[in-house]
């Protein structure tokens, strides 16, 4: 039995004015100056298109009102949120780039468990920077219990997703996921640590509870400084939505997280040249690792 | 297939010849501004062959050399620098850490393809 | 071989970091850090002298994390004091700390940032030099003033080094320093000054240039080279009578040869058209499409129209698929005039490798009634890395191959053609990223609507809330009224977001929903 429609709207609800030159200009500043997210010009539509429905929903007379709401309105904190939500673009799948999950498996995590042998039991703080739904946290989770837990029986990993779009965190708490996400798992993973139903998968719970997820702002300085002493960074396909500038920044910060010997692990097609200069590049064949030396 | 050099040096007109007289002899050309480029363009493509400068930004020709040899997957590639450096100890230096041969800038096209052929026949 | 910084108990750093630090966390930063300032930017700004300075002295601290954040903290303070820290600070063993003072360095910029960095050009460690030789660089036209003097250092390495400074600086002052290094002793400092000068762009180097082809022959192909790139059509003749002797001497250099080609499309006049064309056949391999470069470069320039000889088909080809995008660009901008099949098939083919060219191609693809044919073809065989582009072309082109197709093409023909564009579209979607979704949807909408609305309706079912409200998010972008027939399907999903979403689309395209009032609710 479907519920009948609730949701009133009055008819003959005008469109509102379409995004201009100028009002582009200032939304995008406003962005970037909160997130560190550039949209270049060819990526008005989006801005365009996103925000739209926003206005309508909230009834607001256009760019510029929305504007005015975001800098001056009562609410307007929560309503940061929701353009996180609008903007903010949430592609990922489990074990993505794989290149990368094998090089952590065989030889970043094997190196830093045998440095920190020396000084007491191993324990590794991972930390997936704009984690979206989850599945990259959760694929290092996977990674440990499946392949690491026996060759290392005293590590202990403390894995963070964190992501500034509240929404995408809230689904990756939940860890029940469809078709698209978990196309790159063998079956072993998906009979041993999946619940199926309804034709999704549920992450069956000592896989959920090695993950804690929190809302985290990278181009936020005073947030960034708060995070300390990790052991490896992803930072994977999120670095391309900044500009050169907001890159800059935010790799500078994610080397001030690390703890000496740790490795930032970045997109498959992104480049630290330009960006960074106080890594150590560690290079493999099919991917490259930067270390905190 | 036709084997693929990858040409290292911060002058864009060096990348250019050194690129030029490499295709006219049917091999492909890929090229990078310093070290650090190179590296991370390494994943992307299979090299058969380093052509590397010395005085580069960012990650100088020795560091690169060290670099690549630390690497399991390159530490047989063979590398030639190309450098305008004429002391003996740097070229001594660029040797010992793993280049297989060194040429002097200014550098003839000859000299070039003769090398690169010495290594990849 | 670096200075050793010491610390205030007058220990050596550079003993302290041979020491293996073992993999602890480093709290010392923070506890130091939190009484001098909260971080936040305004409280930066508003740091006394005073505290300036003591972040200064962390810059000689035990910890390299300290030092590198003193370094950072560092970027806006342009005091002579801090200037000289930072600059010894671009010695210090760690990376890291190296990075921050260098990024700070080009913050604060200006003539003292450059004289404090200068002399490290003739520094004797590699890593020094190289750095020093970047940021200069970066800091422009402060590092002139500085930097003129090298020009005439004994030392023919810091002399290159100080020319390929400036010749990245791009600025012409410096010039009158830079001419005389053309008689340099040493062949490479003079090789980066013609190199350098070709950067600059000046006219004034023309006739210096001239003379060092005369009178160097090692120096031939990068005096050509630079004289390319200045771009003055007062270099034309000069050019284009080196160019007739090389291809006369069979001894030419390739690579002079190569060079002059590229130099003469840069600055060659109708007359090099003429003598290019008459050796398009002589010259071999792969300089065939630098040739060709050539002219399609210069009959840009001097507005001319240029027809290709049929007997050049296979190098136009040839050059469609070269590694150099400019090369492609004219191979793509000659081939326009050859409208067969297999030019046409080659176009579509190289679709996908940069924006200019895919829209030079798809503009002639247009006018071209086979391609839409050709194009459903190549996206079954696989599409290359051109997908993207030719499912745009499909959706944008079907109507005209259909009204084309009248009257030497049954109907049935046509639509099987059109039904297999549907079709192969339709099997990209699940591979696809959500650019290419959008295209994608819009151009099914175009081939045929009705079965649109049918394989979306499909695709809403979807199990991911979050698929299904990106799929809401195309469907509103697509010009066909009836998209919106699907979104109105999701207005009762089981997910809230999804519900908003298509509620928000739906308004937004001026779609009155029913109002349901409370006291109706019944089963």
């Amino acid at each position: 039995m479907t519920q009948p429609i609730t949701v009133i709207a009055q008819p003959g609800l005008s469109s509102i004015p379409p995004l201009s030159d100028e009002m582009f200009i200032l939304l995008r500043e406003y962005i970037y100056d909160r997130t560190g997210i550039f949209f270049p010009e060819k990526k008005k539509y989006l801005l365009e298109g996103r925000l739209g429905k926003r206005i309508q929903f909230l009834r607001l007379d256009g760019y510029e009102e929305y504007l005015q709401l975001l800098k001056y309105g009562s609410k307007k904190e929560d309503e940061f949120d929701h353009l996180c939500e609008a903007v903010t673009i949430n592609e990922t799948f489990f074990y993505r780039n794989e290149p990368q999950f094998d090089v952590l498996e065989q030889v970043i995590i094997p190196e830093l468990v045998a440095a920190k042998q020396s000084v007491g039991p191993p324990k590794l703080r991972i930390w997936s920077a704009a984690c979206s739904t989850g599945e990259e946290p959760y694929t290092v989770a996977l990674l440990y219990l499946e392949k690491l837990r026996h060759r290392f029986p005293a590590l202990s990993v403390e894995i963070v997703g964190t992501d500034i779009n509240a929404s995408v965190l809230q689904t990756a708490t939940k860890g029940s996921y469809g078709d698209y996400s978990v196309r790159n798992l063998a079956p072993q993973y998906l009979e041993k640590y999946f619940i199926t139903g309804n034709g999704r998968f549920h992450l069956k719970d000592p896989v959920r509870e090695m993950v804690t997820f929190q809302y985290h702002n990278l181009y936020d300085r005073g947030q960034m400084r708060m995070k300390r002493n990790f052991d490896i960074i992803m930072c994977r396909n999120v670095l391309i939505y900044f500009d050169m500038k907001s890159k800059i920044q935010v790799v500078a910060e994610l080397y001030n997280n690390l703890n000496r010997g740790g490795y930032l692990l970045i997109g498959y097609s992104e480049l630290l040249h330009g960006i960074s200069s106080a890594f150590k590049i560690k290079s493999f064949a099919k991917t490259t690792a930067y270390k905190k030396e | 297939m036709s084997k693929t050099v990858l040409v290292v040096d911060d002058s864009a007109t060096v990348r250019k010849f050194v690129a030029a007289s490499l295709s006219l002899k049917g091999f492909r050309v890929i090229t990078a501004a310093d070290g650090m480029e190179a590296l991370e363009k390494m994943p992307q493509e299979k090299f058969d062959l380093v052509i590397t400068d010395l005085n580069m930004p960012d990650m100088d020709g020795f560091e690169f050399i060290k670099n690549l040899r630390e690497t399991p997957e390159y530490a047989g590639i063979p590398i030639i620098i190309l450098s305008s450096i004429v002391d003996q100890e740097e070229k001594d230096r660029g040797l010992q850490l793993g280049a297989y041969s060194y040429i002097e800038k200014p550098f003839s096209v000859e000299k070039v393809q003769r090398e690169v052929a010495r290594f990849l026949n | 071989m670096r200075p050793d910084l010491k610390d205030q108990k007058g220990n050596s750093a550079q003993t302290k970091s041979r020491r293996r630090e073992p993999h602890v966390e480093s709290k010392k930063y923070t506890t130091l850090w939190q009484p001098l300032t909260k971080f936040n930017e305004r409280a930066k700004n508003a740091m006394t002298i005073e505290s300036k300075q003591r972040i200064a002295t962390l810059l000689t601290h035990d910890d390299s994390d300290t030092r590198r954040m003193a370094a950072e903290d560092l970027s806006e303070t342009d005091n002579l004091a801090t200037i000289s820290a930072l600059t010894a600070a671009l010695q210090d063993d760690n990376k890291g700390v190296r990075d921050a003072a260098s990024r700070s360095l080009v913050s604060i910029g200006g003539i003292s940032v450059a004289r404090g960095i200068a002399h490290y050009i003739a520094h004797e460690d590699i890593v020094t030099r190289n750095l020093a030789a970047k940021l200069l660089m970066k800091l422009g036209d402060a590092t002139i003033p500085a930097l003129l003097p090298f020009l005439r250092d004994p030392n023919h390495d810091v002399r290159k080094f100080a020319v390929d400074i400036f010749g990245e600086i791009r600025s012409e002052e410096p010039i009158y320093y830079l001419l005389p290094l053309l008689k340099d002793a040493d062949a490479n400092v003079l090789l980066s000054t013609v190199e350098a000068l070709g950067n600059i762009g000046s006219p004034e180097a023309l006739d210096p240039l001239c003379k060092v082809y005369e009178t160097y022959p090692f120096a031939r192909a990068s005096t050509v080279e630079a004289l390319g790139k200045i771009a003055e059509s007062g270099s034309s003749d000069f050019v284009l009578g080196k160019l007739r002797e090389c291809i006369g001497d069979s001894e030419c250099d390739a690579v002079l040869l190569y060079a002059l080609l590229e130099a003469l499309g840069a600055v060659g006049t109708r007359e090099a058209l003429h003598v290019l064309f008459l050796h398009l056949d002589e010259v071999r391999g792969k300089l065939r499409s630098v040739v060709l470069h050539a002219i399609v470069q210069i009959a840009e320039r001097c507005h001319e129209e240029v027809r290709f000889p049929e007997s050049s088909r296979l190098l136009l080809l040839d050059a469609l698929r070269d590694d150099t995008e400019a090369i492609r660009l004219s191979g793509a901008k000659a081939l326009a005039q050859f409208k067969d099949e297999e030019s046409t098939c080659a176009m579509l083919d190289a679709l996908g490798s940069s924006e200019e060219l895919d829209f030079l191609l798809l503009s002639e693809m247009f006018g071209r009634d086979a391609a839409f044919e050709r194009a459903v073809e190549l996206l079954e065989q696989g599409g290359g890395r051109g997908k993207q582009q030719l499912i745009l072309f499909l959706g944008k082109t079907v109507d005209d191959f259909v009204r084309a197709s009248e009257g030497y093409s049954t109907p049935e023909v046509v639509s099987s053609v059109v039904a297999r564009a549907f079709r192969i579209v339709s099997m990209e979607w699940h591979e696809s990223d959500q650019e290419t979704r959008s295209i994608i949807v819009e151009s099914l909408f175009r081939l045929d609507g009705d079965r649109a609305v049918e394989i979306m309706g499909q695709i809403i079912t979807e199990p991911d809330p979050w698929l299904r409200v990106q799929i809401i998010e195309l469907l509103s972008a697509v010009r066909d009224e009836r998209a919106l027939d699907v979104v109105s399907r999701l207005l009762d999903d089981e997910n809230e977001l999804v519900r908003e979403a298509a509620v928000s689309a739906l308004q937004a395209k001026g779609v009155a929903l029913g109002a349901a009032p409370m006291n109706d609710l019944t089963w």
